[in-house]
């Protein structure tokens, strides 16, 4: 029997301006090559037979077969199957970082707001500093052999209850020195709130902070009411209280925008206009749809991407300069990419990763506070590793194939839980409705890396890739 | 029980205090920029910052372990007051024209002067004119030269033997430099660089153990460490056995018998066998400068970064990260 | 030179290449172990070198550490701000690197 040989999954794509030939993405290990154009033909041509022999490879091909046998994008029909992913039992992982919505009570009515003006449902509420305290030391016990822990102080807005996030960061801190662990403290806030002893606080205990801010005036303003009878944007009151912040810690937040469809044309704009604020990064998020009116059309979909590869084409251009344009989703995906990340799962939710509401109940992640449906334990009994294995197998019944096709499976994983929910489960849409975006945005993160890598000394590589490591 | 060995001791020490003093117990002091922390070694907490113009580089300790001299941006010598954590009087090398950086700092024994490595510029008709790099003697108050003798090559630091007779020259070469006659003489040279030696020595740790400089250097197959005992100016080099563990600097423990060296990990060093013995990564990142508490139970590591990390020096946990106020470049222990 | 038909451009391909190179070694392999003496270009600050096979290798972790280390009074040719003759106060405009990067200010 002669031995057969099959082109694994990959993808072919144009490189980038100013770059000959083209990349070579391998699609089970997250590989990428640089590839000449006899490379492309012969993917091209041997990729529409299924198993062949090499002794049909003209001797002239030999050298590219050889190459990417290397590459193992070649491989031998026997071992052409893809590996099923292994699943992770979320009982043998411990607990990395804990998000504590310390305040389910919100002083801003953003009309994209996934909690219900920031209450996650039901009556506005706050945890307790006895409960936050208990929380960060669950967190560092639970934390078995991890050096490091993360401890989220998240609302609704956490600066209306800053005697829990006191408590909490005090409790954490003095059991991470007791197990001999660093505590890393992060906050997002709406910006509204950073009153001297808020400011005193995230000085003392070196805070990450970061702020939602969504664009120029009109357009926060429109997104971020106050709410109550006084109403009326918050814009002036962000910027204003992010000056504070950076004065008093010497540190600059960094920015969290997230747009409606409606506004996404308008990316390049909100992003240049935001970073001018002083943020030490800007992440743009499209607003999840927790209403039908915020279902993107397909040419709203388009405009996000032509805003993101605007920004991506401005990252390019500084990264010639030797500059590092910080713009967070580009940057994360480039560090995926740099290291070729083959994920299981999509994200850390129930995996290391848990989120505790006011009352102490224990959910998949932040997002899903409030439901019960993905709630999975308790402070008091722990995690319940079964309610979390259960919660995730459905999260990913029913997307095996898709998935296992998918060319991007090994940096997506499935997406995110809660957006899948909300448009499988609430607004009744089929599966996939989001994989389309999400393919296109790495296809423009592979041409950015691409392009980067063109320039083989480039600084900005070294840049991705200590953010790679952690 | 006699009293009298209770009540004397604590007479002495009621006597002693009355002159402000530091407590009893190891101090660390962070050299930072535009600040030196200073970290009691019993709590490791920040206890004091020191605030001090410019980039700090190099320090020396007063015969009378009461004044912490501080160089900073190659140029600034200020004095710190110990007992009350500040800086009381600062001299500048530049002056009578040249413009000069001071790498390599060591106190002369008359408590009045400094050696310092200098290479110096000036302007003359808009043209620049570049001196001949020199290891000098100067003025503490005031920062005026003294007498100074030429060296071949630039030189990157001092360290002081034999109650101040002679001071040695690390840089390209090794050059021993007589200080007892009229003039500065260079009497020996030993090559560095051509002995396929890659040293950086800007990290000696001479007054943290007990006298003895302790430099770290480089050949293309191993580590070595360089230690010169400042009383007798014995100079004893150790080639390590074993794939070179990479680090800035080098710290003796209290007994001699072990080193703990840093760069990305911390590592371990048997003297007596000259071998590693264990070695981990530093968590928080690359580290210039290591230290040990006096009874060698903790390891300190810090500066490149602005952190400070706590190792118990037993099992090499971490006990503690200090965040500093900037970044750094060493960290030095006096032990009160 | 030849040029390369494939080039391994991130870290995933380029350990699949070394798998492929150790299937036949060759002198590159060997050459790994040399230890880099002498400087690194750009945002590769410094001499120092670092066995370890994370990324970036032969570098400090991060270059962020080793800044100040190499502005100005160091010698070596990184790209860094001269703290000695156009940036002397550099110190004060960015005194914690990772914290102050945003303020640096030298072209």
């Amino acid at each position: 029997m002669k031995p057969m040989w099959t082109l694994a999954d990959h993808r072919v794509f144009a490189g980038g301006a100013g770059t000959e030939g083209a990349l070579l993405f391998g699609a089970e290990q997250a590989s990428l090559y640089a590839i000449d154009a006899a490379t492309g033909d012969f993917l091209d041509r041997w990729g529409r037979h299924g198993a062949f022999a090499l002794a049909e490879v003209a001797p002239a091909d030999h050298e590219i077969a050889a190459a990417l046998a290397d590459a193992q994008v070649l491989v031998p029909s026997a071992r052409a199957r893809r590996a099923p992913r292994p699943t992770i039992d979320p009982a043998t992982v411990p607990l990395a970082t804990l998000v504590l919505e310390a305040a389910q009570a919100c002083n801003l009515r953003c009309t994209y707001c996934y909690a219900g003006g920031g209450t996650y449902g039901g009556a506005a509420r706050v945890m307790s500093p006895e409960l936050a305290a208990r929380a960060a030391r669950f967190l560092v016990e639970k934390s078995g052999d991890l050096p490091r822990v993360t401890l989220v102080l998240f609302g609704g807005e956490p600066l209306l209850n800053l005697p829990a996030l006191a408590a909490a960061v005090a409790a954490g801190e003095a059991a991470a020195a007791e197990h001999g662990k660093t505590l890393v403290v992060s906050l997002t806030t709406n910006g509204t709130r950073f009153t001297p002893a808020a400011l005193d606080f995230l000085a003392a205990h070196r805070i990450g902070v970061s702020v939602s801010i969504d664009g120029p005036p009109d357009m926060h303003d429109a997104n971020r009411p106050y709410g109550g009878r006084a109403g009326g944007g918050s814009y002036a009151d962000v910027v204003a209280g992010v000056a504070r912040l950076r004065e008093r810690t010497g540190r600059a937040p960094a920015a969290r925008v997230t747009l409606a469809p409606d506004q996404w044309a308008r990316i390049p704009e909100v992003f240049e206009h935001v970073l001018g604020k002083g943020f030490l990064e800007v992440g743009i998020a499209p607003a999840t749809p927790v209403a039908p009116a915020l279902l993107p059309t397909p040419e709203q979909d388009a405009a996000l991407l032509a805003g993101f590869a605007h920004v991506a084409r401005r990252f390019v251009d500084e990264a010639r300069r030797g500059r590092v344009l910080p713009f967070s989703n580009l940057l994360d995906l480039l560090a995926k990419l740099h290291v070729g990340q083959v994920r299981g799962v999509p994200c850390g939710a129930g995996l290391g990763y848990v989120a505790m509401d006011a009352q102490g109940a224990l959910f998949l992640c932040h997002r899903f506070a409030g439901d019960d449906g993905f709630r999975i334990g308790d402070l008091a009994t722990g995690i319940d590793h079964a309610k979390a294995r259960a919660c995730l197998a459905a999260q990913a019944a029913g997307r095996a194939d898709a998935c296992g096709t998918c060319w991007a499976r090994s940096l997506c994983a499935g997406g995110c839980h809660h957006e899948n929910h909300l448009r499988e489960s609430v607004l009744g849409l089929a599966q996939g409705t989001c994989c389309d975006f999400i393919q296109r945005w790495i296809e423009l993160g592979i041409r950015t890396y691409g392009e980067l890598r063109a320039d083989p000394g480039h600084p900005v590589l070294a840049f991705v890739g200590r953010r790679a490591e952690g | 029980m006699r009293w009298a060995t209770v009540l004397l001791p604590a007479l002495a020490a009621a006597a002693l205090g009355a002159a402000p003093r530091a407590d009893a117990g190891d101090r660390y002091y962070y050299l930072g920029y535009g600040v030196v922390q200073v970290i009691d070694g019993a709590t490791d907490t920040i206890v004091a910052d020191i605030p001090v113009k410019g980039a700090v580089r190099n320090v020396d300790l007063s015969a009378d372990r009461k004044y912490l001299y501080v160089t900073s941006n190659r140029h600034l010598v200020h004095k710190v007051d110990l007992a009350q954590n500040r800086v009381v009087a600062t001299a500048d090398v530049k002056g009578d024209g040249w413009d000069r950086v001071m790498y390599g700092f060591v106190l002369a024994p008359d408590g009045k002067t400094a050696y310092g490595a200098f290479m110096s510029r000036r302007a003359e008709n808009g043209e620049a004119i570049v001196g001949r790099p020199v290891v000098a003697q100067f003025a503490l108050d005031t920062g005026r030269i003294v007498r100074s003798v030429e060296v071949p090559w630039g030189v990157a630091h001092l360290v002081g033997a034999r109650e101040g007779r002679t001071i040695y020259a690390f840089g390209q070469d090794l050059y021993t430099i007589d200080t007892t006659g009229p003039d500065l003489r260079i009497v020996a040279t030993q090559p560095i660089l051509d002995k396929g030696m890659n040293m950086l020595p800007f990290w000696d740790y001479t007054f943290d153990n007990g006298g003895v400089a302790s430099m770290n250097y480089y050949t293309a197959t191993a580590m070595g460490v360089m230690l010169v005992d400042q009383k007798t100016g014995a100079i004893e080099d150790l080639v390590l056995k074993g794939d070179p563990a990479m680090a800035y600097s080098v710290v003796l423990a209290p007994d001699r018998k072990r080193a703990w060296a840093v760069m990305d990990d911390l590592t371990e060093i048997d003297l007596a066998r000259k071998t590693y013995v264990r070695s981990v990564p530093v968590a928080e990142g690359t580290c210039y400068g290591v230290n040990v508490s006096s009874d060698g139970r903790k390891v300190y590591v810090a500066g490149g970064g602005s952190t400070l990390t706590v190792y118990d020096a037993k099992t090499l946990k971490p006990l503690k990260v200090l965040q500093m106020a900037s970044d750094g470049m060493d960290l030095r222990r006096i032990s009160f | 030179m030849k040029k390369k038909r494939i080039d391994a451009l991130n870290e995933k391909a380029k350990a699949i290449q070394r798998l492929a190179d150790g299937e036949q070694p060759s002198a590159a392999a060997l050459a790994e172990r040399r230890m880099p003496q002498g400087c690194t270009t750009i945002f590769d600050t410094g001499w120092e070198t670092n066995p370890r096979p994370t990324y970036p290798v032969g570098n400090c972790q991060a270059s962020a550490r080793d800044f100040h280390g190499c502005v100005g009074d160091c010698w070596w040719p990184a790209q860094m701000p001269d703290g000695l003759t156009n940036h002397r106060e550099f110190d004060v405009q960015c005194p914690n690197v990772a914290r102050d990067w945003r303020n640096l200010k030298y072209d």
